[in-house]
């Protein structure tokens, strides 16, 4: 591993780490460019939208699924109650769509393809995928937010030493 | 009209590659490289050449590790 690589805070400018994380949520690689530093941002970023792009493509846009709703797109309710299980049961509602949380980890793009995909699948235009194709997908927007979460971590931690040799 | 239905339309429906799904374990592998790489190399001059070397890694040792498994199963 190259040390020098990862110490280096050369052209970088100083920046809240909670600022550079919140912005690497927000889209894939935009920590890095607030941290100025540009390419890491744009390489690392398009991999991994490319990622999420490819795992719709090979398993539909159906491999993400917003939690709390049905197979048809409708709003599941407790029974006997016109409570939305997302907001009275959401431990074990976001357990049973536990792929959803890494596919999270990619920000707001997660959200609005899993809004397409709920309107989608209400419009009848996008069947639910099976087997391994499907399972495939899942699983590339899910490493997808994985890779995001560790580029946040890391732009974070840059943005941390960079404003403590600021400070010394 | 169900067959219609499932039949292939891009980002709808999953394209006709059941045969070929293990081969998507390299773009995905290429992905990880290249987003792990960018974080540690200095120059994006550097990032081409690592990033196929950890992918060829990566592929490697998951060949590996199912040779062994296929093996360990076939003996036992």
């Amino acid at each position: 591993m190259d040390e020098q690589a990862i110490e280096s805070t050369q052209g970088q400018k100083p920046g809240s780490p909670m600022i550079v994380a919140i912005a690497g949520w927000m889209l894939p690689g935009l920590g890095y460019v607030v941290l100025g530093q540009t390419w890491r941002g744009v390489v690392a970023g398009t991999t991994i939208l490319l990622l999420i792009l490819m795992g719709i493509f090979i398993g539909g846009i159906r491999v993400i699924e917003l939690p709390g709703f049905d197979s048809a797109g409708k709003r599941v309710v407790v029974p006997g109650t016109d409570q939305w299980v997302l907001t009275a049961r959401p431990v074990p509602t976001l357990m049973e769509e536990i792929w959803f949380m890494p596919q999270l980890l990619n920000g707001p793009v997660t959200l609005l393809a899993g809004q397409q995909s709920l309107a989608l699948t209400r419009s009848g235009a996008a069947m639910k995928m099976h087997g391994r194709l499907d399972d495939i997908g899942i699983l590339y927007v899910a490493i997808a937010g994985v890779l995001n979460l560790i580029i946040i971590i890391d732009s974070a931690h840059r943005a941390s030493k960079a404003s403590l040799s600021e400070t010394e | 009209m169900l067959l219609a239905q499932y039949a292939f339309r891009p980002f709808l429906n999953s394209p006709p590659i059941w045969d070929y799904w293990l081969l998507l374990i390299i773009p995905l592998c290429l992905g990880v490289a290249i987003v792990y790489k960018s974080m540690k190399v200095a120059s994006p001059r550097q990032l081409p050449l690592e990033a196929i070397s950890t992918m060829a890694y990566i592929v490697g040792a998951m060949a590996a590790i199912a040779a062994a498994v296929t093996l360990l199963n076939a003996i036992m």
